[in-house]
């Protein structure tokens, strides 16, 4: 049975209340995934048998009241390790790759009894926007099979819309947490660098990744985030902060409150008219809330794409240059000296997008490295452009994507307007939240909220006046015509 | 100024300096690659980055080391899991890497 009509806080009412058991929750989802979810492709590996232990550990000792993650299916995107199952980043390179230790998030999501039923699909080593650079091939949006389902975390965006599980984690470097869930109708939470360790999540831009959640609805999202965020020894850039209840407030509302609309987004060529729409009903939404909507200056947004794609491929070839056959991953089979075996061993193990990634990133990295300077010169300017608005408004609000899903077979770039919209956030290390935003050609479209660094509480907030005024979420992807 | 197209064999050398094989096909597909890269420096550097500092980094923490003390983290076993080939000594096995000119490689 899909739970794609119950919430992360509907089934914890039945688990305390013991009107359902966490094994019986489980044997739901995986009746499901191995059934009719099955063309959807969300997983790689499901994790059964660990899975089993922790429901039963869960149902042996009862769920309290507040206890929300306890016994709640749920599916980590495969490029964060854990322990008890295979991580594969849907790479050929780490296809039987065992991590030795969990990712802190893994660890942290245990302790509070989540339920992890399995690892979803992504882009390989979340290089791509659609899944569909995967070793193990695309995922498929519940919505409609004809368009993509987003990516880099596209198997988690397809297990949580199509209900498979409550909720997902998802890494998001360039949007690839917010640009799936704006594909498929879901929250999804890019948090403030640093906020959440990245021990464990198998890097791709290291100064632009992070770990969230994504989820049917923001109070969701607010739980799953409040659990995540951890200091961690482990990882150099975590922020060593005070944790927050981000649920506490979250219906605090927004009287008073300054939004800013981007002067260099609106009526941008990428941004679709039934877009505008969506953002228009959402202004007046929140200043019927009590909010101040105002316009504000981003002077480098239109910027980020092309220093977004700098930095991606320079850190990228990085984060990739450890995959050599030797210690660990795959290794060629036929090689006469170490010069053969790293070569086949890399240009066999790893996909076409990876490959181009690893050269164009070779090359910005040696000789002069002017595209690396002058991209990092380019990031200042946008980080400090953010800065300065905040000096003025307390969140941002932009379109998530500029309209719905795209077909597939676009390649492996997002959209230029797409990676504008959501990589700018990135580059200045900030939070921002992906909400649905309505629906085009039936499809599902976003809008985000942007906060400052430790902003959290704000966007949520603020997510949530949006969320109780429109109630997107209540609309499923079967209700929709979808599968 | 955009720097002239990189020619196949400056492609092929990076390829094979980042340890990649790309066929005939991929590297004249990759050498267009470059000039869209090089255009992307050009658009950035007509903003006038001179005076700009760059940010290298995520955010601003300052790494320390943490305090010197022994601690178990993962097996010998654990650690070994993954590797490709080893002997039964727990020897990771790779191709010799000294060439012995008599005997050859």
């Amino acid at each position: 049975m899909s739970f794609q009509n119950e919430t992360i806080l509907t089934l914890h009412k039945k688990l305390v209340n013991k009107e359902v058991t966490a094994v019986e929750l489980l044997d739901e989802a995986l009746a499901y995934i191995q059934g009719e979810a099955a063309k959807f492709n969300s997983f790689v590996t499901l994790n059964e048998e660990a899975a089993r232990k922790q429901a039963e550990l869960v149902d042996a000792e009862g769920v309290q009241e507040g206890e929300y993650l306890k016994g709640i299916p749920m599916a980590i995107k495969d490029n964060i390790v854990t322990k008890d199952v295979r991580t594969t980043a849907s790479s050929k390179m780490l296809e039987n790759y065992e991590s030795p230790f969990d990712a802190t998030v893994v660890e942290n999501l245990i302790a509070a009894g989540a339920v992890i039923v399995g690892k979803s699909n992504l882009d390989e080593f979340a290089m791509g926007v659609s899944t569909e650079t995967s070793y193990f091939g695309a995922s498929v949006n519940p919505w409609n099979s004809e368009v993509s389902v987003g990516g880099s975390s596209g198997g988690s965006a397809a297990a949580v819309s199509s209900g498979e599980v409550l909720y997902a984690l998802g890494t998001d470097t360039g949007g690839s947490i917010r640009q799936p869930a704006s594909f498929t109708n879901l929250v999804g939470v890019k948090p403030t660098y640093g906020l959440v360790s990245r021990f464990g999540a198998i890097s791709s831009v290291s100064s632009l990744d992070t770990v969230g959640p994504m989820t049917k609805t923001v109070e969701e999202a607010a739980i799953v985030l409040q659990t995540l965020a951890s200091y961690d020894q482990r990882d150099m850039t975590s922020l060593n902060v005070k944790k927050q209840n981000y649920l506490e407030n979250i219906n605090a509302g927004i009287q008073g409150l300054k939004v800013g609309i981007v002067k260099e987004l609106v009526g941008h060529k990428g941004i679709a008219s039934e877009m505008e729409e969506i953002m228009e009903n959402a202004v007046k939404i929140l200043q019927d809330a009590g909010a101040e909507v105002k316009e504000i200056s981003l002077p480098h947004i239109n910027y980020s794409t092309d220093t977004y794609a700098i930095l991606n491929r320079g850190e990228g070839v990085s984060s990739l240059q450890r995959y050599d056959g030797i210690r660990y991953g795959y290794r060629t089979e036929n090689y006469n000296n170490l010069e053969e075996l790293y070569v086949k061993t890399r240009t066999e193990g790893f996909g076409d997008e990876a490959k181009r990634r690893i050269v164009l990133g070779t090359y910005i990295t040696s000789g002069d490295k002017a595209h690396y300077t002058a991209a990092a010169k380019v990031r200042t300017l946008i980080k400090d452009d953010f800065s300065k608005a905040f000096e003025d408004v307390d969140v941002i609000l932009t379109p998530m994507t500029g309209t719905h899903a795209f077909k597939l077979s676009k390649g492996a770039d997002a959209s230029e307007i797409d990676d504008i919209l959501a990589t700018g956030i990135n580059l200045a290390g900030i939070p921002a939240i992906a909400v649905p935003g309505g629906f085009i050609n039936d499809l599902p479209a976003g809008i985000q909220f942007i906060g400052q660094a430790l902003g959290e509480e704000k966007i949520f907030q603020t997510a949530k006046v949006y969320e109780n005024a429109t109630k997107y979420y209540e609309t499923t992807a079967e209700m929709n015509g979808g599968q | 100024m955009t720097k002239e197209y990189l020619s196949i064999e400056e492609v092929e050398r990076l390829a094979l300096n980042s340890k990649i094989a790309l066929t005939d096909t991929e590297l004249v597909q990759m050498q267009a690659e470059f000039a869209v890269l090089d255009a992307r420096l050009d658009r950035l550097n007509a903003l006038g980055l001179d005076d700009v500092k760059p940010t290298y980094f995520g955010n601003d923490v300052k790494s320390v080391l943490r305090e010197d003390k022994p601690q178990q983290n993962q097996t010998r076993e654990e650690l070994f899991r993954n590797v490709p080939e080893q002997d039964a000594t727990d020897y990771i096995i790779v191709p010799a890497m000294i060439e012995d000119e008599e005997a050859g490689a």
